[in-house]
């Protein structure tokens, strides 16, 4: 299966691309939105991890450009949350973001079981 | 501290101390020039992902002090807040203390208390 990974965060994308590949996934990553977008194109995802706040396009003008693109859309998205985004994850759902995980807590499991939920 | 989080640690000193100094660089642009918009967006930028960090690693004090600098950044970006030399000069205090604090964690996985300092920034977030 294979994730595409969008977050400017090297900590969290370290992390957790690493927990993908260990899982057998196979994973691309991008850094901002905009190279989300061109990657989301060129590696044909399954899935989409996506941070919120990134600089150069950030989730949610990710989002509005996916919803945009009939071959985007069809590609679940899992937004990344973190401390105090309660907000911004509604947000992100009102977009249309699928589901959303708390990056912070490292529970790579709960990651696990939400790809599996969206991609059957 | 639990397996995967004590794996990450240098990852996270290493990245914490990039932030660190993306935002003593925004400091320095932001004291001539407080219109700075690169700036301004770095240090929003930078502050939030210290506090995702230090949530994720269990540093809670550091985390509630970066996520009050985020939202502080935040209402600067919608211009509903303002910089000033005093906010600059409390943010450098942070980082500094914050740096010590990373010295600690990597000898001991002590965190240091950022208490004193989410309360002075809070007087800026009003």
């Amino acid at each position: 299966m294979k994730v595409l990974l969008i977050e400017d965060d090297q900590f969290f994308q370290k992390f957790y691309s690493s927990k993908l590949l260990e899982q057998q996934y196979q994973v691309a990553t991008a850094s901002n939105g905009e190279e989300g977008l061109t990657q989301a194109k060129s590696f044909a995802p399954d899935i989409i991890i996506l941070d919120i706040i990134m600089p150069k396009k950030n989730g949610f003008e990710f989002l509005t450009a996916r919803a945009a693109d009939p071959a985007l859309k069809k590609i679940p998205v899992i937004v990344f949350s973190t401390l105090g985004q309660d907000d911004d994850v509604k947000k992100a759902l009102d977009l249309g973001a699928n589901d959303f995980v708390n990056k912070g807590l490292f529970d790579f499991e709960a990651v696990k079981l939400k790809i599996a939920k969206m991609v059957k | 501290m639990d397996n995967d989080v004590a794996k990450y640690k240098d990852l996270f000193i290493t990245t914490a101390k990039d932030y660190c100094t993306q935002i003593i660089q925004a400091l320095s642009t932001l004291s001539t020039n407080p219109q700075a918009t690169q700036a301004i967006d770095a240090v929003h930028l930078s502050s939030h992902s210290l506090k995702s960090q230090n949530a994720a690693m269990g540093f809670s004090s550091s985390a509630e002090m970066f996520m009050t600098i985020e939202k502080i950044f935040a209402k600067i970006q919608e211009q509903s807040a303002h910089i000033s030399s005093e906010l600059l000069t409390e943010i450098k205090n942070c980082i500094d203390d914050f740096s010590y604090s990373l010295a600690q964690i990597q000898h001991n996985n002590q965190e240091q208390d950022m208490s004193a300092h989410t309360e002075k920034l809070q007087t800026f977030n009003r």
